[in-house]
Formats: structure tokens, C-alpha cells, sequence
């Protein structure tokens, strides 16, 4: 079914959004839109797929973008820029997950983040559900990203350098109260703001009991795009630890409803009544994607967490989720403190237990000091491998990476992706380089003492040669010789047939 | 550089307003833009040369140019925007209007039906009715007498050169002087001569028959998009207000660039 969008005016005839929001944990938050809905800006078609409303509009600045959305039935696909958007609450669900920044076009110089957020709210009925992104301009995936030229898609100024645009994730909950909406969730997204895998709701980022689960979470995201100065998935576990990893994070999602009774007769009634439903209940704590599976974290009185596995061919079946240290962390923690004993023992309990062949990453060690593993396991030297990289990624201590290479007859392989590491490298390189001149000045040193020692035995023993006893020494050495080469000859002789 | 720039004696028009007085204006070290459009500000058979700048009217036009991968892009204002604020309106009487139909550039022909837009501008302007054609029109008798037996004023703003040759210094001033006697300014399009007589001071309108260029392709959305962008420009009477605001924008006339600057990038100095 071939779209033909609705041309609203600030539509821009010849660009198209790279990388819209998506990916799974969006998909599955945009899913449970109801009513009369609006998509705000690039998303995936497979997100836009997901929204099972009977009417969706969608609302993009790019008109190829437009024209490339597959058609269906109750979709209706508008080109321009938001201001250009008609200001009448006609939505029940607004979905922002792209953030603001892309909404806006080349033919006009705004709008600011607040006039964005203001023209969602006046298209959005009163108790209606607002899901929207924000990309944090100093996250953990920004910060230690390389140097990159602007892009076509930045004419104007970057987003961090508007300042309407809330500061961090309270000021953006602050800032949707002020205006009228009322927080319901709020999600912490890794790696990437636009296409994250997780998403921590603020419950799960206060809990220390999760904080081995998610570091293995946050470890086993994908490695971002792009040049790095470093990688942000260690950078990004130690943050959590830290309790930083909420402001830190590369971005967030807020999901809000419109205060008040709806002044106007609902659109349809029975999506109505599923509107004002606008409670906590559907909405996960916490989302993870693990390859296929999606994680679903939910707070459980007196048990603690359970999560449920969402996969498309399983009936979701809550289980208390495993407590315990990350080994991957507990493995740094040893090797930094040089700690080989406990270093040995988590080696051998990881390769001889249970969770052999399955990640460090993806491995949980319980307090009683059971090895949980919540992935399948793989090869083990493929996840020896895995653990030997990050070894040298993450900066340990030559002698302890040696030391793991003799535990498990993996040695580490030099070189690494990101700047820090490089520059990690050319430095031990540059260390290495120094010390084999010294050994080599040490050597020649060495090797010209003993010339000097050799040429003075040399000397002794030619002015030896010239007295009586060397002489004689001499004459019954060469008599030897002769007595010697003359018996072989005879031998020689006496063999021949 | 380019021979586009010389285009309606634009180059001389910068060159003056940056001190240069007497025969030919330095080189510009760049592309300058010689008419309104709304794809990057450039000609569409422009040919790009890596690392020659571009300088645009409108800040816009420099956020589309960077959005379709062009970088080295300048806002300076258009040099009509130099002359209007460079020659101060002396409030002389101002009486008509002054009607530019939509015309063809060189090489181009342009179909539609010229009685019935006749018959429009007649049945909409309240006083004297000056047109102005193209050289291209304006050298057809044919065309130039229909509108003179309308009894309207046919003019000619002259030729805009072209590969160095036959410029024209005074192209603008005879505009500038032409545009301030008139009260209107009018068009079947929205296009840079309207522009420039709202930043002149004439109340605008835009309407009758757009008509049409042969083999004509809308480029970047073309004149649907036009109406859909500037709905405020188009009608027999609009607002003076919003209308002044939008010539100001698009001509760049809020971001003159000063002269030294201008010598500056320019590569004058």
C-alpha cells in the first residue's frame, strides 16, 4: 500500500532522518499506545508497525521518510514541521521516543524544545499519554564518543546548547509537572538514545541488589558506531556502581499523562475508557533485550525482583530474577587488587561449573558463591576470548594480564578499538620499545666486556706459545695431530675390500 | 569567479557598498546567489567546485544548503538588500502598481494564457498598472502590444548579462527607482522582484494564472510548496505586516553583513 503524505508545510522535499528511533524495548514501550495516536518524528517502520491503534498518524519532516512507510488501514502520514501541526487536543497517545530535536525543519529556525513540548500538549486529550525521548548531551555514550565532523542533519545549533531543554532527568520530570503532565515512568536508556536495549526504570537503578544483574546488562549492550576515545559498556557499568549511571545515561524516556477530564466528547469511547485507564500497570520497571528474548524486571513484595522473558513464541512466566555479583566485575576486581588467589578461584569456578562457555558478562556469582548463568553458554574459548579483550580494554595491570593469559592459555592479543585503549597501547608499546634498547645497551655492554676478556686471553696465550713449555706443549699437540690423522688413515686402509 | 555573479550588476552593487568605486568590481572568491529559490540558493545547473564558498540571502537557505551536504555556506544578505538600505526612501509620491508576470530565463518559454491574466490584474488594481517583462518577453512585440492595448505601461528592467559580457551596473538602482513610485507590487508568483518591492516599500499580492515553463520540473517541491510555505504572500490584498517580515528573512536584510567584513570573506582585502 503506497503512502502519499499529507503535505502540512515545513516539509523537507529531499532529506530523510537516519537511524529513527527503535529497536525492541521501544517497540514494545510504543505498542501499548491506544486510542487516536501520534508519531512524533523518525521512528522505525517496525515501531510504527507495532502501535495497534485504529488511527495513527504520523507526523515527519522528511518527505522521501513519508513516502517509504509501509501503508495500512487508519494510517495517515503527515509531512512538516510541528509548529505546523493543528493545535487541537485530537490524540490520545502522543509517541516522542525520537525526542524533539528532529521535528523541526530546515525552513524555520525553531521550535525550542519547551515550543515543541507545548505544541505535544495542546494536541494531546486530556488524559491522554505522552512517551518521550530525550537524548542527554553529556551522556556516557556522547562524552566518549571520537571527534566527528557536523553532520548534514546539524544546520543548526546542538541540542545541549537550547536552553529551554531540560537539564537532566529531574528537570525533565520537573518540567512536564509544570506544564501539566504527570510522570508515570520514568527509564534511564543504554547504549544509545535512539535505539537502546535497556531501559532502567528509577526503582531498578536504586536497588544495590540489582546492580550485579545490570552491570551485566549494560556490559552486554552492542558496541556503539563510530570512532570512540573509549568504550562507554565498562565506562557505563562502573557509573552504575556509582549510582551515576540515571544521569549519565545516554538519554531518557518519560511516559506522562495529561492531567484533567477530558473537556471533549472521546473520539471512540471504548479507547476512551482504556485512555483514562492511564495507571502504572502496563508500563514495565525495567526492559532488557537480550538477543531475542525481552526482559521485563518488575519489583515482587517480600521476593524481591522477578522478570518475565517475553519472546514471541512463549507464554511469559514470572521467575524471581538471580541475585549475585557480576563475574565479569568481580574478575576486574581481583586483577586490579592483584588479587591472584581469588583471581585463580573465580577462573576455575567460572570454567569448571556451571556457566562454562558462558560470557563473564553473562555470568551471576550468588553470595553463597553459586555461578548463575543468564545466557546459553558458547564455545568457552570463545568467552575466555571475550574476557582476554576486555582485559586489555579495560586497563588492567600487565603482570595480571599475563597472569590470566597463563590461567586460562589465552594470551592477550595487543591492539584495541577505541583511542583510550590506543593510546593505552602505544604508551605499553612505547614502554615495551624503552626497555628493549636498555636490554640491548645492556647486552652490548655484556658482549664487549667479554670481547675485551677474550682478546686479553688471546694475548696470554700467544705470549704462553713463546716460552720452552709452550713450545714443547705445542710440538706434542701437533704430534697428536699427526699420530691421530695417520691412525685414520690406516683405519681407512685396513676397511677397504 | 562565477559569471553569475555579475548577474543584474550584483557584484557591483557589494562592491560599491564595500568601497570599491570605478570600473569593474574585484573577483569574488566564491558563488553568490543571484535569485530567490527554495532549494540551496544556487542555480540548478550550478556546477559545485569542492571548497569554493557559497554566499547565500538567507539564513534559510544556508540551513537547506547544509542540510543537502553543502558546507563553506555564507549568509550575506542579498545585494538588494545593500541597495534599499544604502539609498534611503525619500517618501516620493508612490501611485499603481508594478506587475511582473511570471516569465522564462534564457532559453526558457513560458505557456499560459496572457488575456485572461490581463483581464485579472485589471478586474483586481485599483490604479495604473506598470508591467514589467523580461528582456526575453519584452523583445516580442506581439506580447509587449497586448499589454500596452490593456493600457498598462510595459517597462523593461534591461539585460541581467551574462559570461562577463553586456553587464549592467545600473540593473538594480532602475529597479529600486521603478519599485519606489509604484504603491503595489504584484505577481502570479512569488518571486525575487516581488520580494524586492515589499523590502521597497510596496504592499504585495500575488495571484492570476501562474502559468508555466515548458518541460518545467518542480524542483524541491516546487510552486505547490511555494503556496503551502507563504500562504501569507498569496492573494489580491495581504498583510503589509507579515509580508515585510517574510521579504526581511528571505532577502536577508536583518543579517547585512558590514563592509569590512564582507571585503574580508570575499577575498577584497
Amino acid at each position: 500500500m503506497v503512502v502519499t503524505p499529507l503535505l502540512l508545510g515545513g516539509e523537507m522535499p529531499h532529506w530523510s532522518d537516519p537511524e529513527p528511533a527503535g529497536g525492541a524495548v521501544l517497540r514494545a514501550l510504543a505498542a501499548g499506545a491506544h486510542g487516536d495516536t501520534l508519531v512524533v518524528g523518525p521512528h522505525s517502520p517496525e515501531l510504527i508497525a507495532a502501535i495497534t491503534a485504529r488511527h495513527v498518524t504520523v507526523l515527519l519532516r522528511g518527505v522521501p521518510d513519508g513516502e517509504a512507510l509501509p501503508g495500512r488501514p487508519g494510517l495517515e502520514v503527515c509531512c512538516g514541521s510541528l509548529e505546523k501541526l493543528a493545535a487541537v487536543p485530537a490524540y490520545d497517545t502522543v509517541v516522542a521516543l525520537d525526542g524533539l530535536e528532529r521535528t523541526g525543519s530546515t525552513e524555520s529556525p525553531g521550535p525550542s524544545w519547551a515550543d515543541g513540548l507545548a505544541q505535544l500538549l495542546a494536541v494531546l486529550r486530556p488524559g491522554g499519554r505522552l512517551l518521550l525521548g530525550l537524548a542527554n548531551p553529556v551522556g556516557v555514550h556522547d562524552l566518549l564518543a571520537g571527534a566527528a565532523d557536523p553532520g548534514d542533519a546539524q544546520w543548526s545549533g546542538p541540542p545541549g546548547d537550547d536552553p529551554t531543554r531540560p537539564v537532566g532527568a529531574a528537570a525533565l520530570r520537573d518540567r512536564l509537572r509544570s506544564v501539566g503532565l504527570d510522570p508515570l515512568r520514568e527509564y534511564a536508556v543504554f547504549p544509545s538514545p535512539r535505539h537502546p536495549t535497556v531501559l532502567l526504570g528509577t526503582a531498578a537503578l536504586a536497588d544495590p541488589a540489582l546492580t550485579g544483574f545490570l552491570s551485566s546488562a549494560l556490559r552486554r549492550t552492542a558496541p556503539p558506531p563510530g570512532p570512540l576515545l573509549a568504550d562507554p559498556r565498562p565506562v557505563a557499568a562502573r557509573l552504575l556502581r556509582h549510582g551515576l549511571a540515571g544521569a549519565m545515561a545516554p538519554g531518557w524516556v518519560v511516559v506522562a499523562t495529561k492531567t484533567g477530564d477530558s473537556p471533549l466528547p472521546p473520539a471512540r469511547p471504548s479507547n476512551a475508557a482504556s485512555s483514562v485507564a492511564s495507571s502504572v500497570a502496563g508500563l514495565p520497571e525495567t526492559l532488557i533485550a537480550d538477543g531475542p528474548v525481552l526482559r521485563r524486571l518488575s519489583p515482587a513484595p517480600g521476593r524481591g525482583w522477578v522478570h518475565e522473558d517475553l519472546a514471541e513464541d512463549l507464554l511469559p512466566v514470572p521467575r524471581e530474577l538471580p541475585a549475585g555479583e557480576c563475574l565479569h566485575d568481580l574478575l576486574m576486581v581481583a586483577g586490579r587488587g592483584h588479587d591472584l588467589p581469588a583471581l585463580r578461584s573465580l577462573v576455575t569456578g567460572w570454567r569448571d561449573g556451571p556457566a562454562a562457555g558462558v560470557p563473564a558478562d553473562a555470568v551471576l556469582v550468588a553470595p553463597d558463591g553459586r555461578y548463575q548463568p543468564l545466557a546459553a553458554p558458547g564455545e568457552p574459548a570463545e568467552a575466555l576470548r571475550r574476557f582476554a579483550d576486555a582485559v586489555r580494554d579495560e586497563g588492567l595491570p600487565a603482570e595480571i594480564a599475563e597472569i590470566f593469559g597463563v590461567m586460562t592459555g589465552r594470551r592477550i592479543r595487543p591492539g584495541g578499538a577505541a583511542l583510550r585503549e590506543l593510546t593505552a597501547e602505544r604508551d605499553r608499546l612505547a614502554r615495551e620499545l624503552g626497555e628493549a634498547i636498555t636490554q640491548n645497551i645492556w647486552y652490548e655492554r655484556q658482549a664487549a666486556s667479554r670481547d675485551a676478556e677474550l682478546a686479553r686471553a688471546y694475548r696470554i696465550i700467544a705470549l704462553l706459545k713463546g716460552t720452552v713449555p709452550g713450545r714443547a706443549a705445542t710440538a706434542v699437540r701437533g704430534g697428536l695431530r699427526t699420530g691421530t690423522s695417520f691412525a685414520r688413515a690406516a683405519l681407512r686402509r685396513i676397511r677397504q675390500p | 569567479m562565477h559569471h553569475a555573479n555579475h548577474y543584474y550588476g550584483h557584484s557591483h552593487v557589494l562592491a560599491r557598498y564595500a568601497g570599491f568605486d570605478g570600473a569593474g568590481p574585484p573577483r569574488i572568491r566564491g558563488y553568490l546567489q543571484h535569485g530567490w529559490n527554495i532549494g540551496d540558493g544556487l542555480a540548478p545547473d550550478h556546477e559545485y567546485v569542492p571548497g569554493i564558498p557559497s554566499f547565500v540571502w538567507s539564513e534559510t537557505t544556508r540551513r537547506r544548503a547544509w542540510s543537502m551536504g553543502h558546507r563553506g555556506v555564507y549568509v550575506t544578505g542579498a545585494p538588494w538588500a545593500y541597495l534599499v538600505a544604502a539609498a534611503p526612501d525619500l517618501d516620493q509620491p508612490r501611485e499603481g502598481t508594478i506587475w511582473y508576470p511570471f516569465h522564462g530565463w534564457e532559453g526558457q518559454h513560458v505557456h499560459g494564457d496572457h488575456d485572461r491574466l490581463i483581464a485579472e490584474i485589471r478586474a483586481t488594481e485599483p490604479g495604473p498598472v506598470t508591467v514589467c517583462l523580461y528582456w526575453q518577453e519584452y523583445r516580442s512585440v506581439r506580447l509587449r502590444r497586448r499589454y500596452e492595448r490593456a493600457g498598462f505601461r510595459v517597462i523593461c528592467h534591461g539585460y541581467r548579462g551574462g559570461r562577463w559580457r553586456d553587464l549592467d551596473p545600473g540593473f538594480l538602482d532602475r529597479q529600486l527607482a521603478e519599485q519606489r513610485r509604484h504603491a503595489r507590487v504584484a505577481s502570479n508568483r512569488l518571486c525575487s522582484a516581488l520580494l524586492y518591492g515589499i523590502l521597497a516599500g510596496c504592499e504585495p499580492a500575488v495571484y492570476g494564472d501562474p502559468m508555466q515553463l515548458r518541460d518545467e520540473k518542480d524542483l524541491f517541491g516546487g510552486r505547490s510548496r511555494i503556496r503551502r510555505q507563504w500562504p501569507e504572500l498569496h492573494g489580491a490584498s495581504v498583510d503589509n505586516r507579515v509580508a515585510r517580515q517574510i521579504a526581511v528573512a528571505e532577502l536577508g536584510a536583518d543579517r547585512l553583513m558590514p563592509a569590512a567584513e564582507m571585503r574580508e570573506l570575499f577575498r577584497w582585502s
